[in-house]
Parts: structure tokens; C-alpha cells; sequence
């Protein structure tokens, strides 16, 4: 299920409201957990009803060995390792299998053998996120950072909840492990969550699918009708279109968590105005980017060990992030990409120079290759990445294409240049705190505007308009 | 504040639930048709697929949908000059166009080459022909909008590479022809543009009053023979304040055509003015006014086909005929040059005819050929069957001429031919059982020939006659015809009529040669054995002498080799017959090539396993087909009865004489039933013959068509098990239904039941499609004739089916009541014009009636949109089933429950099914009726009481006793309200009223979109059939 769908609007999140602070009236905070976690497997069962016995069932096993890390101290690495592969072989099998067949088969018949006859699997939606979410719990508890949890139905809450079930963000579950035993609802949160939603609403339906549909018709244009302005177009579309997309579903994920009383970690930093690549990486999916970090870069040694390895390790962690992306070479090679660039910023010393130094230079400079990642990543191929990268760089002329010109229309264009504003505002502006915290007239007012106004136009848009789920969706 | 706002935000989600619970229909489509919800079934839990349609579904139907979607595209049109709907292209400073037009103006129609040449070609015979009645012919094109106003267009892309429009393909295609009646226009009315008058509207698809006289100044000018009779026309602007029906779509709404399609006029009245007939579009609402003041009477009629075949028009009445077509719209123009000359009969003038020598035939693939005294004999196994006519002839500037094919079919089928020009095109004709005659306008290039496929069924083709027609402007002009043509030319200076055409097929073309003869094939391996090593083919006399049955020139496939191929003729003035055989399986030993020793194998065409043929009377003729190598004698075959092998049909010869290594043959009177399996074999090699593995039967073929109510026969519900003989065809293959899909599987096995014969439907419905074109809503609509139509996927899949079927049932009109407009007698006249003109003519009738029984499923319950339209489209049903013969009212809806907005229930398909299957039956004579009760009359009893008149057909008592719902009481348009609604005996109903009655007063039951039906009147029948909507005046 879409937040950005009809259903999901006028259904399911009335009737999951309705019923929440129903049982809250009736028998106050003792079914509270269970109501969410029942719509959060409806919500689950709506998207991928075929994995939802794939979800409960491993679930029950991370409860299982959760528990039993948390209370045989002589095994516990065993069910660790246990639990561990079992979640990244589950994780493996469904979104890597399909991948490494055809590869191999690739290589059968490139020296001339039968390739291996095999059916695709089907990806299941939010199986990246969720997984990680259970590691981040199997981790904790076995580090005793935080003791396993009793109660079956806050964990599996924790690993369901339908707000952050699909793309994150990845909350850790010593964050959240308090807020689900004991946590307050309150109009002010409620108030405050309506407004993120309502912000990452008008974020996504306006501005994110403006830009990606820009950015679709051009990355979707034949490498010979491409010209180098056209490239750059879709470069920047696409370039606005992830972050805008990315993070409407973040505000919308901490909205709908502030209206059931979860506080949730914030995801983006305006990642834009990053000075750095290492400072871009501290400001995109930062809760991926911490999950790494203290699962996987600290564990290898972090830059503990000597400047070699310290490269190696990160070098580790970008190409297994570009992986945890997609089976694809693109995600790879956009993974290999930043760490050439953070371990560049490591041994030069750049990522070093206080922030405030040449900060628009270096703006534009990480501006610059995180772009040109992006068209890595957006690329269905290698062969397309290169063409287009090609295209990007070497100065070609041509007419534009029908659909690109019914594209280009004045509403497309009028959102994509509201998004380009993130790349020149600076580093610390958020609209979002505008609208929440400042306790004034004009932010009540404005308020007020996004949900009579801007709340209703993006209902007609989601309408009057081809459904277009979220591009993390299929991570 | 806080608090406020988040109720508010809740308040604002909790609208559509809100609004559905007060009025579950409030978002109805109106004017559109909507997505129909997903079946729901078990699995459909677990099935992603099941959410996806669930969430479009939902999109497309929630409460506050319309408003919200027509918000979005008011301020993406009036803020952002945009716009998403597909059919609207904005231009720049607000101009619209349609958006294929736009096409157009991209130039990218290089692709379309031959099917200009071909609508040239063919717009060419047409003047012709018309010309040689002694009638005048127009055309025009009207342009585009964005032809004449392409700086409004915006950017559009252009495709250098091609840079030709379909409109410039035309024309080049008309350049090429010595042509003289073509009324070109844009350069006009690019010129008039330049006095800076508006001639098409901003927000209109097509030209405005100006635009229109105009064009219509142009037309005066090239059709008055004496400039002095020129008029001025009378321009009189027309205020309106539509607003254009490009704007109406960009909003939503589809534009009302507000015209009917055939209208009469008044015209001058001048008997110096001719009396016209113009075939047009939407451009003709405009300039049909001017055209008035050129014409003494002018009929208009809305047609994509000349003549059209709805319409009934007689051209002969008319002095001239005036054709109209969109530039946009050239696609879809069709003229009918056999209708033409048919309806033309000998009223047309042709300077000369003469036989074309049918020798001139050869085989291409898989094709057995034969002259014979009746003609030439086709033997064709179907698809891969394909002759070739070489050395026709080729129009010029001087002659133009057409080839007339009289051929003898024995089932009805779609015969093939294609043009061997230089850009090689194709036309399809179809051929009914029995003697077809087809013209075929030969084009401006040599050398020529055709290929012809005869038919996708195999069978046994007779080509009676090939004949060329010449039509000629200049009667001094003497052509030169190869000698061997020129067998029965006429005097070119006598103009003949043209004959009838039954008085001549019944005489038989006229031969240069000796009516015994027939053609001689010969293989690789003789021409191996008997070349004398100068290339020069020596006969084998020996032979030829074995066949008693033919001539010494009779050809004879006496080949020992698997790969026939083109062989020379024992006479050089015959043509080699080719023979193509790359379809054959390969021998069990590989691929090697039979030796020149005699052995015999036999393959077989099985048929489709699951196939049922349409039985004629109690049994069907199987045509059986196949391939053989060696010398069988003859083929013989039989029919077996599945799995018990019982012998049905004993061994009958079916080929006697097979040739060129191919065998047709008819197994007559194969008893109705099945399953079936066939065997053939060779007459005098015993041990050659094949099986068939695939099981068949004769028994009934149901025609279905219509729309997602007939689409949710085979898909709705899981309730029942099909019968082990009850089949579905789709196009391709024989599939069982096996338990999904209620109304059907309840509809075939009440009938499997019944007779104990295998039932097959031909299912061709298609969700959303409309009768008429107004009703088109993207998906296609019945009365669309041309190639690639939903209509002609019907008729091509029949004829797949063998052509025949017993008959055809109908569940259609939700889409034509969408459109909001529809009146009673446009769809009346659309279904019937569907019945009679359409399905009659190309489906055969393989039923015991005098026509191919037609039933008609009345439109179900529709929750809102306009209760007129939707009666409208009921009563239409109704009274086509009462005035057009062998058709009939299958099934009453209205007391079916609904699921979802316009589809049924999963039980009461299963209702549906059996009452469709007791009209099959009452039209069969298994059942004495099929109809539930009707309101007879009514009569008041007194002030507050009115007495109904109910007539029983299968029943003698209905129930409930009392508080059926479905009444009204009118009065001066009013509902009178009722107190009581209650049976006062087996025949009579009584309605007691709140009110006293004064002024005149109608009763009407079950009126409308969705009359209340929770408590029907149903008679005490076997069938339990509900009292049938009516409406009657109180006496």
C-alpha cells in the first residue's frame, strides 16, 4: 500500500486512526500495540499478501532468538550467527537470487554450456528494511545494549509497523524500545504528525513525481535522441526526484508515527547542502548510513587500524551499500563511486576543512558527483550509464522529443524549479521546522493552508493521476 | 487551533466513507465507463495482483472522485496550460487540438505508404465507378487544425527522416493517379487564414462556420460544370456558447455528437441542383448548411464506410455522391467496392470485359490447384494455402481496371490477397458459403500479380471466374492485351452493362482451353529421372494413363519425393505449379528425402483438441485435410469415438484424386456428440494412414459478444463445475472453463444436460465496449467494421471456428447508457442495423432458423448515472426483440443482485445462465416458454385503487403476496405516492395510492438505472422469471 494512494487516505489511515483511539477510550494502552500491528500486517498483506506468512514466521524466529541470546550467555553467539544467517540468507535468496542465476548463466553460456533452468523470484517489498531491523535487534540484544523483548507483539510491532515497514527509516530498536512500552499520545504530536505527513504528501505527489516524470521520459528517450542538455535535465530531475521522493516518504513514515505516539529518528539532513561526500553521507538515509556504521564499519575495525585499512573498510561498506540498493552492477558500481570519493576526502584530508570554508565551492563541487552518481544509479544498465554519462559530457544538440515537450509543461516545470531551491538554501533551513515548531500565528496559518489547500490538491492529483509508488519501495 | 485543525484533517479523510455511507453511488461513473471491481475468490487473498486491481479500483470509484479529478484538470488547464488527458493536446495561448492530430503534424507516417496507395487506389475506383453509373463523385480531406494553425500547435517534434504525414502519403498516392475529383483544401483555406478570421474555434477539434464556407466556396467551384451557376453562400454565424469539444474533454466529459447519423435535407430545390448524398464526419455539422444551398435535397450520412452498412442508402437514387473524411481520421475510411458494384448492378457503363485466363494461376505453398469445367478447383489446408494470378494487367492513365473473382466457398471464410507491388499490401475479403464475388482494383505498376490465401479453414474453393473490368474516360484509347487475354473481348467502342452477376456463374467463364484440362505436377526426383540433360522436361506417358479419371494432360503429384517443388508443365503455354511443403513434420528417420521407390506416408491436419464443430440438423460435415507423400490412391477416413474407439462414421473415401501432395475432403454426416478422434489413410496402401490424438465433437457453437457483464459470464464465480463437453474459444485455442465462471458454465450445462451434445461459445466480448462510435470509450465499439475492430476480431474468430454457429447472445448497453445521451431509437436502430447488417451477413447461420438466432440479454441494473438513458437502451432491447425475426429477449436482469456498480453477483449469474439456456431451449423447441410474466394493462378501480393486468406465460401465480417494490404511479410527471403494493388474485396486482387520482395516470414497474428490486414479482414457473419491466396507462 502507497501512503500516497486513495486507499491508503481515505480507508485504511481513517480506519487505523479510528480504531487506535477506540481501544485507547475503551481499555487504555493495553491493545494499543496490538491495534497497530494488526492494520500493520493489513497494510503489509495489501502490498505483498504473499510474503506476510514470510514476515510473521520470521519474525517469531528473531523473537525466539532474541530471547534465547538474551538468556543462554554460553550460546549466544550461536544464536546469533544463527539468526544472522538466517535473515541475510533470507534476504540473499530473495533479492540477490535472481541476479547471481543470471550471471552464472551468463557465464555457462558464454562458455558454451546449458544455463540452469530457473524460475524468478518474487522480491518482496520492504524485505531490505525489515531485515535490517532485525539484525539491528538480534545486534543490541546480543551486545546487551538492550535486553530481549517479552512481549511478542511489541516486537513484532517494532519489525512491522507499517509506517517505516516498506523503506524505512531503519529505527533502531534501542530508540524505539522504550516508546513501545511506554509512550504518550497527544494533539500537539498528533497535530505535529498531520503536518509532517500533509509536508511529505505535497513533497512527494507535487514536487517528486514532477521531477520523475521528467526524469522518467528522459532516461526512457534512446541513447541517440539524447543531446547534452537533455542528459543534464534528467541528471537534475532525477537528482531532485530521489531526494524529494525519498524523503516525502520519511516525513510521512514520522508523521504517521507521531500520530500513534512514536517519536522516530529523522532520516534526511537537506543532504543537498552538503559541503563533502562524507557530509552528504551524513545526511542521506542517515539512518542506513548509522546502520552501517555500527554494524559493519566499527565491527571491521573502523579507522581504528591505519589508513589502509581504514580505506578498506569503507570501501567494504559503500559497495555493500550500493548492494543492499538492488541486484544490479549500476548499484555496485554507484556503491565503488562514493567510496573512491570518501576515501579520496580520508587520505587528502579534505573531509577535514571546517565546514564554513569554501562552503559554496564545496557545495557545488559534492553537488557535482553526487549527481553524477545518481545517473549510475537511475541507469538500468551499465551500458546506459556510460552512454548517458557520455552524452552528459560531450556537447550534442538536438530536438526535443514529443513526450519529453508534454513533460516540460508549465506545472512539471514550476515544481522542478521549487525543488532546485534545496541546492542553493542554506544548510540549516528546514520548512518542515518552520511549520512545527515555531509557535505562531503564521505557522498555524500556514498550517491550516497545507491542510485545507495543499492537502485537497494532492488528493486530486493522486486522483486524476497514474499511481506512482515511491522509488525506495523497491529496495 | 491544533485540535481543530486535526479534526479537521480527520474529518477531511473521513468524507468519501461518510459520503458512500449516505449514498454508495455518489460517485458513480456518469459519462464514463469505470474500472469494475476485482473478482474476489479464495486465493485472491494471497494474491498481489488481486490488491493492485482492488487499488485502482478503489481509486477510480471512491466518493469524492469526480470532483477532485475535475478540480485537478481546471487548474492544471487554467494555471498550468497543461493537461494529462491523453485526447487533448494544448496548444500555445490556450488553442487546443486533438491529439491525433498531432500526430500528423509530427510527420512520422512513412510507415503507412502502401495503406495510402491503397485508399488511393481504391478512392480512385470509386470515382471510376460511380463516373461509369453516370453519377458524379467528390472528395475531400479536411484538414487538421493544426494544418492550418500549426503556429499555435507548440513543439512538436518533428522526425526529419520521414517528415510525411498520413495526409501527405495521400496525396503523393493521388498525384501518382490521372485523378480529376479530389477537392484539395488546406492551401484554400491556409490562404482565407490570411484575412485574419478565425476559421476553426480555439477549443474545437474542428472547423467553425467560417472554415466551413470555405471549404464550401471550393466545392461549389469544382463541382458546378457551368460556373454560372455559382451562388453566393449565405453566411449566417451561429451563436453558441459551447464550449468547444476539446475543452469538454479536457474536463472530463465526452462531447455529444447531438447529430444522428444518417439526416435528411432539404436542399434549393432547383432541379438544376443535383440531388446528393455525402458521406462525412464531424466536419459535416458545420458544413452541411452551404452544402444545402448547393444541392436540391442533400442527405448527410456519419459513415467510415462507403457504402456504409448500417444505413440502407441506394445510391442509385442520387446524381451525386460527396465523400468527406478528418485528415486525422484517413485510417479508419473503408469503401466497399463490391457492395458498390453490387448495388450499382447494371447501371455501370464499362467500355470492356474479358476473361482472365485462369491458367495463369500457380500454387505458392501448400495448395493443391485444378481446372475444371466449374473452374478452378482449390484445395486448401487453411493458413499456409496460398495461389498466385500472375500477368494481370495494370491500370494506366488511359484504363483503369478491376478484377472480378467469382469464387465458390464451401463454409464461410476471410480470404487474403496481397498485392505483389512494390511496397506489397494486403486486403482481406470475406467469402460466404456458396458464390462471393470480389472486385479487386488493380494497381498502376507492372508487372502485376496477386497472391491469394483462400481461407483460414481448409476446404475445397472453387474459383468460377476471373474476369477484368476496364473502365476508360477516353473510348479512342484501344488497349493492347496479350494474345492469350483476349479470348472474349468485347468491342471496346459498345459500352456494355455490367451482367448479372448470377445469370453469369451459372454459364461458367468462358475457356481458351479444353474444359478436362488440368495441370501437371512433377517433383525434383523426376525431373531428375526424366531430364535429358538439356534442361528440357520429358513427360513420363505411363503415368498419366494410370489416372481413368482425368485427362492425358491431367497433373498428377506422382512424386516419391517429400519436397515438392515447382515443376514445368507437359503444355508450355501452362504455368509451373509450385508447391511449398516446409510445413511438413520430417520423416521418422530425419529429414532424408523419401527414395523414388513408392512408399506412401499420410500426415493428417488434426483438429484443435477440445474443438467443436456446429452441427447442421443433427450432424455436421468434417472437412478433413493433410499432406502425403507417394502414390495413395485415394484418402479415405473415419471417425472414432474417444478412448472406447467405437467406430461413429465408418471408412468413407473423402479425396479420390488427391494432387500435388495435399488431400481435402468432406466426411459427411457426422452424427452430433462427441468426443471424437479421426483417422485417415491411403485407399490403396492400407498401412499408410495417421491418427488423430486430438479429441473433437459436433454440437452447438454460441456466438457471445458484448460487454464486461458477458466478459463476467466466464469469470465470475466458482459455484459450479463445467460439463466434460462444454468448451470455450477464444481466438486460439479450445479451453475447457473448468469451475470458474457461473453464467456460463450454468447456461452450457443446462444444455449439455438437455441434448447431451457438446456446447462451444466463441467468447468475444471486450470490457467497456460500446454499440455505437459515441459509445467508444477506448476499448473499441460494435458497429466498427474496419480492420483491426473489435467487430472484425468477432468475425475473423468465427470463421476460425468454422463460420457457423447456432447462436449468438449479447450482454451490451452499459456503455452506450454511460454516454448519458443515447435515446431509445439510436440504439434501436444501431442493434438492429447490428443484427441484420452486420451479424447476419458474416456470421453463418448454422441453426435450423430462417435467421441466425440472436438473443439479447436486456441491460442489468447500472446504480446511477441517468435513468433515461438507461431505459432507453432497455425498451431498445426490447422492442428489437420484438420487431427483428429470430431474435429474442434471452434474460430479464433488473431482479439479479448486483455486486460492485454494474456487474452481477456471483448466484445470480448462475440465474442468468439458466434463463439464457431455457431461450436457447424454448428456441429449440425443448421448452414451451422462456419469458416470465407481463403487465397486460391497468385499470382504476376507484379514486385510490389501481388494478394490474398481470399475463402469465410459464406460470399461472406470482408471489410476494404484498410489498413488492419496482412500482410508480405517474401522474403529470409526478410520482403519486403508494400506500400498497399487494396480489389480489393470480392474475392481478392492486395498487392502493395516498392520494386520490385526478388527471391521466401511467403505472410503470422496474423503471430506470436501478429501480428497487428487493422484493420482485416472480411467477411460481420451474424458472421462477420475474414480471418484466412495463409501463402501461391507467384506463
Amino acid at each position: 500500500m502507497v501512503f500516497s494512494s486513495t486507499f491508503f487516505l481515505f480507508s485504511f489511515l481513517p480506519a487505523v486512526i479510528i480504531c487506535y483511539y477506540a481501544q485507547r477510550l475503551l481499555v487504555p494502552t493495553r491493545l494499543r500495540n496490538a491495534t497497530l500491528l494488526f492494520f500493520s500486517y493489513l497494510f503489509y498483506l495489501y502490498g505483498a499478501a504473499g510474503f506476510l506468512l514470510i514476515l510473521i514466521m520470521s519474525t517469531f524466529a528473531d523473537y525466539l532468538l532474541g530471547l534465547l541470546i538474551d538468556r543462554d550467555a554460553r550460546h549466544k553467539k550461536l544464536w546469533l550467527c544463527l539468526s544472522v544467517i538466517f535473515n541475510l540468507g533470507l534476504l540473499a535468496y530473495f533479492k540477490y537470487a535472481n541476479f547471481f542465476v543470471a550471471e552464472f548463466n551468463s557465464a555457462l553460456v558464454f562458455f558454451q554450456y546449458f544455463p540452469i533452468d530457473w524460475k524468478e523470484v518474487i522480491f518482496p517489498i520492504g524485505i531490505s528494511f525489515f531485515t535490517f531491523k532485525k539484525l539491528s535487534y538480534i545486534i543490541d540484544v546480543y551486545r546487551g545494549e538492550s535486553p530481549a523483548m517479552e512481549n511478542i507483539v511489541d516486537f513484532a510491532l517494532y519489525i512491522a509497523m507499517f509506517p517505516q515497514l516498506i523503506a524505512g527509516p531503519i529505527v533502531r530498536y534501542s530508540y524505539i524500545r522504550s516508546q513501545l512500552k511506554d509512550r504518550r499520545e497527544s494533539w500537539n504530536n498528533f497535530y505535529m504528525g498531520i503536518l509532517r505527513f500533509c509536508w511529505g504528501l505535497a513533497k512527494k505527489v507535487m514536487i517528486a513525481n514532477s521531477c520523475g516524470q521528467i526524469a522518467d521520459v528522459i532516461f526512457n528517450l534512446d541513447l541517440e535522441l539524447l543531446d547534452t542538455k537533455v542528459a543534464w535535465l534528467g541528471a537534475i530531475a532525477y537528482t531532485l526526484q530521489i531526494y524529494f521522493d525519498f524523503s516525502a516518504y520519511s516525513d510521512m513514515a514520522i508523521g504517521l508515527g507521531l500520530l500513534f505516539g512514536f517519536k522516530t529518528t529523522e532520516n534526511f539532513n537537506r543532504p543537498y547542502s552538503s559541503v563533502s561526500v562524507t557530509d552528504f553521507w551524513r545526511r542521506w538515509h542517515i539512518t542506513l548510513s548509522q546502520w552501517f556504521r555500527d554494524y559493519l564499519y566499527i565491527p571491521l575495525g573502523g579507522n581504528r587500524r591505519g589508513i589502509l585499512r581504514t580505506c578498506f573498510n569503507m570501501a567494504v561498506v559503500c559497495i555493500l551499500c550500493g548492494f543492499w540498493h538492488g541486484a544490479n552492477w549500476t548499484f555496485l558500481i554507484w556503491g565503488i563511486y562514493h567510496a573512491v570519493f570518501l576515501i579520496l576526502e580520508r587520505v587528502t584530508g579534505a573531509r577535514s576543512i571546517p565546514l564554513e570554508k569554501y562552503r559554496a565551492v564545496r557545495r557545488v563541487v559534492t553537488l557535482f558527483i553526487v549527481t553524477v552518481g545518481w545517473v549510475i544509479f537511475r541507469s538500468e544498465d551499465i551500458s546506459q550509464a556510460m552512454g548517458f554519462l557520455g552524452t552528459m559530457f560531450t556537447a550534442s544538440d538536438s530536438t526535443l522529443s514529443y513526450e519529453l515537450s508534454r513533460a516540460l509543461n508549465y506545472r512539471n516545470i514550476l515544481f522542478l524549479m521549487t525543488a532546485l531551491t534545496v541546492f542553493f538554501l542554506p544548510g540549516n533551513f528546514s520548512g518542515i521546522k518552520f511549520l512545527t515548531y515555531k509557535k505562531d500565528r503564521t505557522a498555524l496559518t500556514a498550517g491550516a493552508l497545507m491542510i485545507l489547500l495543499l492537502l485537497p490538491y494532492c488528493v486530486a492529483l493522486i486522483a486524476g493521476g497514474v499511481s506512482s509508488p515511491f522509488i525506495y519501495y523497491r529496495f | 487551533m491544533k485540535k481543530i485543525l486535526s479534526l479537521i484533517f480527520v474529518g477531511l479523510l473521513l468524507i468519501p466513507a461518510v459520503i458512500w455511507m449516505f449514498d454508495p453511488e455518489f460517485s458513480t461513473p456518469v459519462n464514463r465507463i469505470g474500472l469494475p471491481p476485482p473478482r474476489m475468490y479464495t486465493r485472491a487473498l494471497v494474491d498481489n495482483q488481486y490488491y493492485k486491481a482492488f487499488d485502482q479500483y478503489y481509486n477510480d470509484s471512491f466518493a469524492l472522485r469526480s470532483p477532485l479529478v475535475f478540480a485537478k484538470r481546471w487548474v492544471d488547464f487554467r494555471i498550468f496550460r497543461m493537461t494529462d488527458v491523453p485526447e487533448v493536446h494544448i496548444g500555445n495561448e490556450g488553442w487546443l487540438y486533438s491529439r491525433r492530430s498531432i500526430e500528423d503534424v509530427r510527420k512520422e507516417a512513412c510507415g503507412n505508404k502502401a495503406d495510402a496507395q491503397q485508399i488511393a487506389l481504391k478512392l480512385y475506383a470509386l470515382e471510376k465507378i460511380i463516373e461509369a453509373s453516370g453519377r458524379r463523385f467528390f472528395f475531400m480531406v479536411a484538414p487538421n487544425k493544426s494544418t492550418i494553425y500549426p503556429e499555435f500547435v507548440g513543439y512538436v517534434p518533428q522526425r526529419k527522416a520521414c517528415n510525411r504525414s498520413r495526409y501527405d502519403l495521400l496525396l503523393e498516392s493521388i498525384a501518382a493517379l490521372p485523378r480529376k475529383n479530389f477537392v484539395r483544401l488546406d492551401q484554400l483555406l491556409r490562404d482565407a487564414k490570411s484575412s485574419h478570421a478565425l476559421l476553426y474555434d480555439k477549443a474545437g477539434a474542428y472547423w467553425n462556420g467560417l472554415g466551413a464556407m470555405v471549404a464550401a466556396e471550393a466545392i461549389q467551384r469544382q463541382i458546378l460544370e457551368d460556373p454560372r451557376q455559382e451562388v453566393v453562400l449565405d453566411y449566417t454565424p451561429i451563436a453558441t456558447v459551447d464550449p468547444g469539444d476539446l475543452n469538454r474533454q479536457l474536463m472530463g466529459f465526452k462531447s455529444p455528437t447531438g447529430e444522428k447519423p444518417v439526416r435528411h435535407y432539404a436542399g434549393t430545390g432547383r432541379p438544376r441542383h443535383p440531388f446528393g448524398i455525402v458521406y462525412g464526419d464531424n466536419f459535416m455539422q458545420k458544413l452541411r448548411p452551404y452544402l444545402q444551398q448547393m444541392f436540391n435535397r442533400i442527405d448527410v450520412i456519419r459513415a467510415d464506410r462507403v457504402p456504409s452498412r448500417h444505413h440502407g442508402e441506394d445510391l442509385r437514387k442520387y446524381e451525386f455522391i460527396f465523400l468527406e473524411k478528418a485528415e486525422s481520421e484517413l485510417d479508419s475510411l473503408d469503401i466497399d467496392i463490391d457492395s458498390l458494384l453490387s448495388m450499382f448492378d447494371n447501371e455501370v457503363r464499362i467500355a470492356t470485359r474479358y476473361p482472365f485466363d485462369l491458367q495463369a494461376a500457380e500454387a505458392v505453398s501448400d495448395i493443391s490447384l485444378g481446372l475444371a469445367v466449374s473452374g478452378l478447383e482449390i484445395k486448401s489446408v487453411g493458413n499456409p494455402s496460398v495461389f498466385e494470378l500472375k500477368s494481370l494487367p495494370a491500370s494506366d492513365e488511359n484504363i483503369f481496371r478491376l478484377l472480378k473473382l467469382s469464387i465458390e466457398a464451401p463454409h464461410t471464410d476471410i480470404m487474403t490477397i496481397t498485392y505483389m507491388t512494390v511496397d506489397p499490401y494486403n486486403t482481406s475479403k470475406f467469402l460466404k458459403k456458396g458464390i462471393t464475388e470480389v472486385y479487386l482494383p488493380l494497381p498502376f505498376q507492372n508487372p502485376q500479380s496477386i497472391q491469394i490465401q483462400p481461407g483460414n479453414q481448409p476446404g475445397v474453393f472453387n474459383l468460377r471466374s476471373a474476369e477484368i473490368f476496364e473502365f476508360s474516360d477516353n473510348p479512342d484509347v484501344e488497349e493492347q492485351h496479350p494474345e492469350w487475354l483476349m479470348v472474349a473481348e468485347t468491342d471496346l467502342e459498345e459500352e456494355i452493362p455490367l451482367l448479372n452477376s448470377e445469370t453469369e456463374s451459372d454459364s461458367g467463364p468462358e475457356l481458351s482451353y479444353s474444359e478436362t484440362q488440368t495441370m501437371t505436377f512433377i517433383t525434383d526426383s523426376e525431373m531428375a529421372v526424366n531430364d535429358n540433360g538439356s534442361g528440357q522436361f520429358i513427360p513420363e506417358d505411363d503415368q498419366r494413363s494410370d489416372e481413368s479419371h482425368s485427362s492425358d494432360l491431367e497433373g498428377d503429384p506422382q512424386n516419391d519425393s517429400a519436397d515438392l517443388h515447382a515443376g514445368s508443365v507437359t503444355d508450355n503455354s501452362l504455368p509451373k505449379i509450385v508447391a511449398d511443403h516446409s510445413f511438413m513434420a520430417p520423416d521418422k528417420e530425419g529429414d532424408e528425402k523419401p527414395s523414388v521407390t513408392k512408399t506412401v506416408s499420410i500426415a493428417m491436419t488434426d483438429f484443435e483438441d477440445g474443438r467443436i464443430f456446429q452441427r447442421n440438423g443433427r450432424s455436421a460435415d468434417i472437412v478433413v485435410s493433410g499432406i502425403y507423400t507417394g502414390k495413395p490412391g485415394g484418402i479415405e477416413a473415419r471417425v472414432l469415438r474417444d478412448r472406447t474407439y467405437d467406430e461413429v462414421v465408418t471408412w468413407t473415401v473423402i479425396d479420390a484424386s488427391p494432387r500435388n501432395g495435399i488431400y481435402v475432403g468432406v466426411i459427411p454426416d457426422v452424427p452430433q456428440g462427441g468426443w471424437y478422434n479421426l483417422q485417415v489413410r491411403s485407399t490403396e496402401n492400407r498401412h499408410a494412414s495417421a491418427d488423430g490424438t486430438h479429441k473433437w465433437g459436433v454440437g452447438i457453437l454460441v456466438a457471445c459478444l458484448g460487454q464486461s457483464n458477458m466478459k463476467e459470464w466466464f469469470y465470475t464465480g466458482t459455484d459450479l463445475r463445467s460439463h466434460s463437453l462444454l468448451r470455450k474459444f477464444n481466438g486460439n485455442d479450445w479451453s475447457k472453463l473448468g469451475g470458474q465462471g457461473n453464467g456460463a458454465i450454468a447456461f452450457g450445462n443446462r444444455i449439455i444436460e438437455r441434448l447431451g451434445i457438446p456446447v462451444g461459445f466463441l467468447d468475444f466480448s471486450v470490457n467497456g465496449s460500446g454499440l455505437g462510435k459515441e459509445a467508444d470509450w477506448g476499448t473499441g465499439y460494435w458497429e466498427d467494421t474496419a480492420r483491426g475492430s473489435i467487430y472484425s476480431h468477432f468475425v475473423a474468430g468465427v470463421s476460425k471456428a468454422g463460420g457457423a454457429v447456432e447462436f449468438v447472445v449479447s450482454i451490451q448497453g452499459e456503455a452506450d447508457a454511460a454516454r448519458g445521451t443515447v435515446t431509445e431509437e439510436e440504439y434501436r436502430t444501431s442493434l438492429e442495423g447490428f443484427i441484420s447488417k452486420q451479424v447476419r451477413v458474416d456470421i453463418e447461420n448454422g441453426s435450423h432458423r430462417e435467421h441466425l438466432p440472436f438473443l439479447v440479454v436486456a441491460m442489468v441494473k447500472r446504480p446511477g448515472g441517468k435513468d433515461d438513458p438507461h431505459q432507453a437502451v432497455r425498451n431498445a432491447q426490447y422492442r428489437v426483440t420484438e420487431t427483428v425475426p429470430d431474435c429474442y429477449l434471452a434474460a430479464t436482469t433488473l431482479d439479479l443482485k448486483n455486486r460492485g456498480r454494474q456487474h452481477l453477483s456471483a448466484g445470480a449469474y448462475i440465474k442468468m445462465g439458466h434463463r439464457v439456456a431455457q431461450t436457447v431451449l424454448f428456441v429449440l423447441g425443448e421448452e414451451t416458454y422462456h419469458r416470465g410474466p407481463a403487465i397486460a394493462g391497468a385499470k382504476q378501480i376507484d379514486a385510490r385503487t389501481i388494478e394490474v393486468r398481470i399475463e402469465h406465460r410459464g406460470g399461472t401465480d406470482f408471489t410476494p403476496i404484498s410489498e413488492m417494490t419496482g412500482w410508480e404511479v405517474r401522474a403529470s410527471d409526478t410520482s403519486v405516492p403508494l400506500t400498497k403494493v399487494f396480489r389480489h388474485d393470480p392474475q392481478t396486482i392492486r395498487i392502493i395510492l395516498e392520494r386520490p387520482l385526478a388527471q391521466k395516470t401511467m403505472i410503470r414497474y422496474l423503471y430506470g438505472a436501478m429501480p428497487d428490486t428487493t422484493r420482485p414479482v416472480v411467477d411460481n414457473s420451474a424458472m421462477s422469471l420475474p414480471l418484466e419491466e412495463g409501463q402501461s396507462e391507467v384506463k
